[in-house]
């Protein structure tokens, strides 16, 4: 156990070290989230005047679903940063040394996790310039919490990829055409009460539409039974995709 | 310090990629699994370093079952995978220091042991360099020293030279031996080279299609062939009647048929070389070509195997494959046009085996006329001739090149022309280096263990393999029982 833990730890900071070397791709990664929040933002400003809208404000019932994105976009990348250490052979000398592959897995997440970490800070910076706001209260605190669940469970599921297809060009397909249904079918852009039924079930079993409304509820500071609900679902959500990418990394052996 | 009992590995879809091996590596020996791409060598390796699982049989590393023990038996070795395997983003002393981590020492001691590797591997003064910025030879000598972070008394190479230009695989060859002499440790290497093997390795390990064929020292397997070898090419393939006849004479120790080719092994080919020439004619024969050189691991690999070492490999499955002459190749029917139309044909066919013997490639010696005229072939022909200025990875450029390190080459090749009679000179000096090289050997200390012929293992594992000990083949008989096999 004690094994366990130095092992992530230095492999941790080895891919925090490779992370700090190229800053900028953190910073692209803000980009396209970016984006969104201004120029969809803008776009549907007049969505807001409808009658059920939830929100004064559109920018405030963007905000947090652009914060769910970023950690989407983000953490589906990690997959292609394993792609190259097995490229590079790095992973097999990982794989033949005496560390748990747990080890190896969980120190991936957390390193993903805190690059979108620092990512959605940023962004939660910006979008409280033009007006969304901030986390009230408790939110403050938990607003981290279900960003790190939302990374680890989906960057997991991206390096699970990776093990499985081994090439990159499918893998980030695989990406593209996985985020942004998640995303369209989740409450992120449009309240859940617009949607038709059909669409609706569909939201009901995406993690992403948890994650969306934790935030929300981070964001009014209103931490009640709904809360609490989506953060146990969150956190089932990340432990299992966990164990698939451990799964996928012990069948390799 | 690696025991092997019945290994089986089966994928998925029942493809046995190892097929019912045993072997057993003694502490301090190098190993060397050879065989082309595909026969199980990374296989093997992979189930030595826990990478996969084997589908039945034991497997032991330093004591430990890799089955149950698996942490214990990574702590035991270092591995060299096929590709670099240290960080490109990272300096040289960060990828040693994790490294280091990885295998749960103090930083202290990993800081002690960077000191003596990078010294060991003439890296000293490189800790603050980009791994990214060394050449392919440093890269991979920083793979070994990283590798050896932690002591290990045992160290798996997965083709550890493949890539190198040939000056960085001398260099790999010599760091290797010194790994072996002067700290005792266990190499157990897998490679597609020939000469790789015969450079490194105390004992080799033939593997075909997941089986091991023969296991013997370098010598061993190439004394089983005699130490000469006659390669004639004819117009056709001779008869099987024909074939007996070379079989029964007593002068050849391995008769082996390669379609139009024969390869005919013996004891003092030089003396033998007119008699073999007069008496072909008796038998009715006109060989094409002839050529007298001293069998390699080609040879070796033929007799064990039944293929073609170039045709087994699929890295060299282009025209160069055709080099040892079968049927479907353009290089043996351009030589047979030659030989039918032109009675220089033959001879130039030869000419070329010879300069390409003394590494100079193909591409360097003059075409046929006849084959020259002829546009589609000429495409042909400067094609190989590029290929042969940047083929560092093509085997047969490698072989050239041993071929001239051995210093016998020379002197064979130009033997090989039959009307000229071989320089005495060059040949006793060959000899001698031969002796030379012997005489070094004496030093090593496992010379004295490979000596115990009659000691249990080493004859435990010719017997599994399936034969005696390959001085007991001398005969056509035998190989025609191992094709069987």
């Amino acid at each position: 156990m004690l094994h366990f833990i130095s092992d992530t730890r230095y492999l941790f900071f080895k891919y925090l070290k490779l992370t700090w070397r190229m800053p900028m791709w953190t910073f692209f990664g803000l980009i396209q989230p970016l984006l969104w929040l201004l120029i969809f933002g803008q776009l549907f400003k007049g969505f807001s005047e409808l009658p059920q809208f939830p929100t004064g404000d559109y920018v405030q019932f963007l905000a947090p679903g652009v914060i769910v994105m970023t950690v989407l976009f983000g953490a589906s990348w990690s997959g292609v940063s394993l792609l190259r250490d097995l490229r590079h052979g790095v992973m097999e000398k990982l794989l033949v040394a005496p560390i748990v592959r747990s080890s190896i897995v969980l120190s991936r997440l957390l390193h993903n996790a805190f690059t979108v970490l620092v990512q959605v800070f940023l962004l939660i910076l910006v979008s409280a310039v033009i007006g969304a706001g901030m986390p009230a209260g408790q939110g403050f605190f938990w607003v981290w919490v279900v960003v790190l669940l939302l990374a680890i469970g989906f960057s997991a599921i991206s390096n699970a990829l990776a093990m499985f297809l081994k090439q990159e060009e499918p893998l980030v397909v695989m990406g593209n055409m996985l985020t942004l249904p998640l995303l369209f079918f989740s409450s992120a852009l449009v309240p859940e009460d617009f949607m038709p039924d059909w669409m609706r079930l569909i939201s009901r079993i995406n993690p992403v539409t948890y994650g969306v409304e934790a935030v929300r509820a981070c964001y009014q500071g209103v931490f009640l039974q709904p809360f609490w609900m989506s953060l146990g679902i969150l956190s089932v959500f990340a432990l299992l995709a966990f164990m698939a990418a451990i799964m996928t990394f012990q069948k390799a052996e | 310090m690696i025991q092997i009992d019945h290994l089986i590995k089966e994928f998925e879809g029942g493809v046995r990629a190892v097929d019912d091996i045993s072997l057993h590596v003694q502490a301090g020996e190098v190993f060397g699994f050879l065989g082309p791409n595909g026969a199980g060598k990374t296989t093997t390796i992979k189930i030595l370093t826990t990478l996969l699982r084997p589908t039945s049989g034991t497997v032991t590393v330093a004591g430990h079952d890799v089955k149950k023990d698996p942490l214990a038996v990574r702590m035991s070795f270092g591995y060299i995978g096929q590709q670099s395997g240290v960080d490109p983003a990272l300096t040289v002393s960060e990828n040693m220091l994790l490294q280091g981590r990885l295998y749960h020492l103090p930083k202290k001691k990993i800081e002690e042991r960077m000191k003596i590797l990078l010294g060991l591997f003439d890296m000293s003064g490189r800790e603050g360099q980009w791994v990214g910025s060394l050449s392919g030879g440093l890269k991979r000598r920083l793979d070994i020293a990283t590798a050896l972070i932690h002591e290990p008394g045992l160290l798996f190479l997965d083709e550890p030279t493949i890539g190198l230009d040939p000056k960085s695989r001398a260099d790999m060859w010599a760091y290797l031996r010194r790994l072996n002499q002067d700290e005792g440790m266990t190499l157990f290497l897998t490679t597609h080279y020939l000469d790789e093997v015969d450079q490194l390795a105390h004992r080799v390990g033939i593997l075909d299609s997941g089986r091991i064929r023969v296991i013997g020292t370098p010598d061993e397997l190439k004394d089983s062939l005699g130490e000469d070898a006659i390669h004639l090419t004819f117009d056709e393939a001779v008869g099987t009647e024909t074939l007996a006849a070379f079989r029964k004479k007593e002068w050849f120790k391995e008769v082996i048929q390669e379609s139009e080719a024969l390869r005919l092994y013996l004891e003092n080919g030089r003396t033998y070389l007119p008699k073999v020439m007069q008496w072909l004619e008796t038998l009715g024969l006109s060989a094409k070509s002839v050529l007298l050189t001293r069998p390699t691991f080609d040879d070796v690999y033929l007799k064990y195997t039944g293929k073609n070492w170039m045709l087994a490999d699929e890295s060299a499955e282009d025209e160069w494959g055709s080099w040892g002459g079968s049927k479907n190749n353009k290089w043996a029917k351009k030589w047979q046009k030659g030989g039918d139309t032109d009675a220089e044909g033959g001879d130039e066919a030869w000419k070329k085996w010879g300069g390409q013997a003394r590494g100079n490639g193909l591409g360097a010696s003059k075409a046929p006329e006849k084959l020259a005229s002829n546009p589609s072939e000429d495409g042909v022909e400067a094609g190989s001739a590029d290929d042969s200025g940047n083929g560092q990875d093509q085997p047969w450029k490698k072989w050239g090149e041993q071929a001239a390190q051995g210093g016998w080459s020379e002197g064979k090749a130009a033997e090989t022309q039959p009307e000229a009679h071989p320089p005495k000179e060059k040949a006793e000096s060959s000899e001698s280096e031969d002796k030379d090289e012997a005489g070094d050997a004496q030093d090593q200390p496992w010379k004295k263990w490979e000596g115990q012929a009659n000691s249990d293992w080493s004859s435990k594992d010719k017997s599994t393999e399936g034969g005696d000990p390959p001085s007991r083949w001398p005969s056509g008989e035998s190989s025609d029982k191992d094709r069987k096999e």
